[in-house]
């Protein structure tokens, strides 16, 4: 009996599109923009709530990426760093939004509304649709960490250094938008 | 706090702790004393378990439109360097690479040939074969490149002449294999020819006629088809 040589594709041996195109590649670039795509924009509609405002950022962090993709020197791997990139467009774009739109995300004031509501266990198979939308209206502070932790996996360290506060603050925002997600689906 | 020694909130909070790892065995303790006296408590934290996981299966979501032309038009035009001296660039160290390239390739071709020649012999066993070159190599100049394309030559006769001992799906395999090969060497010198100092190419290169030399070789020692 012969073994048969594996097949090879060309993606196991073409030059790493990120090497490509941070020599001024376009083609490679746009690949890795199809390639990253849907996971950046994911983010981005999670992180703010709002998928008109998600689709800017999320070219506002390719633009960055292509005008970053000098330093990206190939430890990390392409993806890991594109999405930390992601994070911090978007950090920083709320930053400046914090002062005109969220007035009311000042603590834990909305906790009491939430203590008691009737005892319904959640139905997990229709939980997904209305869980998006839950997400989308918790206040911004609780929801970032709530995508950063239970979404895209960050610890409390991680999370801490990148919005500049405590792991403690930011514990306890991630119990506050879980415990407002349970009430707003429960309702 | 009618249940036990924590409150409500407190209950609550530690339950939703412990979704993202262990508690230290005194908080445990506590909170399980709390959660089986609790219903209300009890039901939180089975929603949050819940919630965990349908956060866990939520699916990635796509933008309503194509973003790139709008990302493409905000891309600075890249300004390509102007190489005058195009071949004088080879780092020192590359060069050396270089030179042991050729040196390993001609030895590993030859121990290829010979074992080649006798499974040809219809040796009915299957024959180990020599050990695939392990360290990356920088070939990235003529020489480095033409050490490779004459062991890849020996080895393309070899295989050539043992087309006929080889099953159809085999061949098959081979060839488109040797076409994606083919592609990329193509595809790895032009970005090479554009940026010859560069080492990433150039060690990106000669993994390509790695996994060349690899196939062939390979091809050179499958057993015969009868
Ligand atoms: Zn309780």
């Amino acid at each position: 009996m012969q073994a048969l040589p594996q097949p090879v594709t060309l993606d196991q041996l073409r030059v790493d599109d990120a090497v490509l195109a941070a020599r001024g590649d376009r083609r490679a670039f746009e690949r890795l923009y199809r390639d990253h795509v849907a996971r950046i924009f994911t983010l981005c509609v999670r992180m703010v709530g709002e998928r008109a405002r998600a689709e800017e950022l999320t070219q506002d962090v390719f633009v960055r990426a292509w005008e970053k993709l000098e330093q990206f020197r190939g430890n990390a791997a392409f993806g890991t760093w594109l999405h930390r990139l992601a994070v911090n467009v978007v950090l920083n774009d709320r930053q400046s939004e914090k002062r005109r739109r969220d007035r009311h995300d000042d603590g834990v004031g909305d906790m009491d509304a939430l203590s008691h509501g009737e005892v319904r266990p959640l139905a997990l198979p229709e939980l997904g649709i209305d869980l998006e939308a839950a997400i989308a209206a918790l206040p911004p502070g609780a929801r970032q960490v709530f995508v950063l932790h239970d979404i895209e996996g960050y610890t409390h360290e991680e999370i801490a250094a990148m919005l500049g506060v405590g792991s403690g603050g930011c514990k306890a925002q991630l119990h506050r938008a879980r415990m407002l997600l349970r009430a707003a689906l429960n309702r | 706090m009618t249940h036990s020694m924590i409150a409500c909130e407190e209950a609550q909070r530690l339950a939703s702790e412990r979704l993202d790892g262990a508690l230290a065995a005194a908080q445990a303790a506590l909170l399980d004393a709390h959660l089986a006296a609790c219903a209300d408590c009890r039901a939180v934290a089975t929603d949050l378990a819940r919630l965990r996981t349908a956060t866990a299966r939520l699916p990635a979501l796509t933008p309503s439109r194509d973003l790139w032309d709008g990302i493409a038009a905000r891309l600075a035009t890249p300004v390509v360097p102007l190489r005058a001296t195009r071949a004088t660039r080879m780092r020192p160290s590359v060069r050396r690479l270089a030179a042991a390239a050729v040196i390993m390739v001609a030895a590993t071709a030859g121990g290829t040939w010979m074992i080649a020649t006798r499974s040809a012999n219809r040796m009915s066993q299957p024959v180990a074969g020599p050990r695939l070159r392990p360290q990356l190599v920088a070939v990235a100049d003529q020489k480095g490149i033409a050490a490779y394309e004459d062991a890849i030559a020996h080895l393309r006769d070899i295989v050539a002449r043992r087309r006929g001992d080889l099953d159809a799906k085999t061949i098959a395999v081979l060839d488109t294999n040797l076409k994606v090969i083919d592609h990329a060497i193509a595809e790895c010198a032009a970005a090479l020819a554009a940026d010859p100092a560069s080492t990433v190419l150039a060690e990106q290169l000669n993994r390509v006629y790695d996994a060349k030399l690899a196939l062939l070789r390979s091809a050179a020692l499958l057993p015969s088809h009868t």
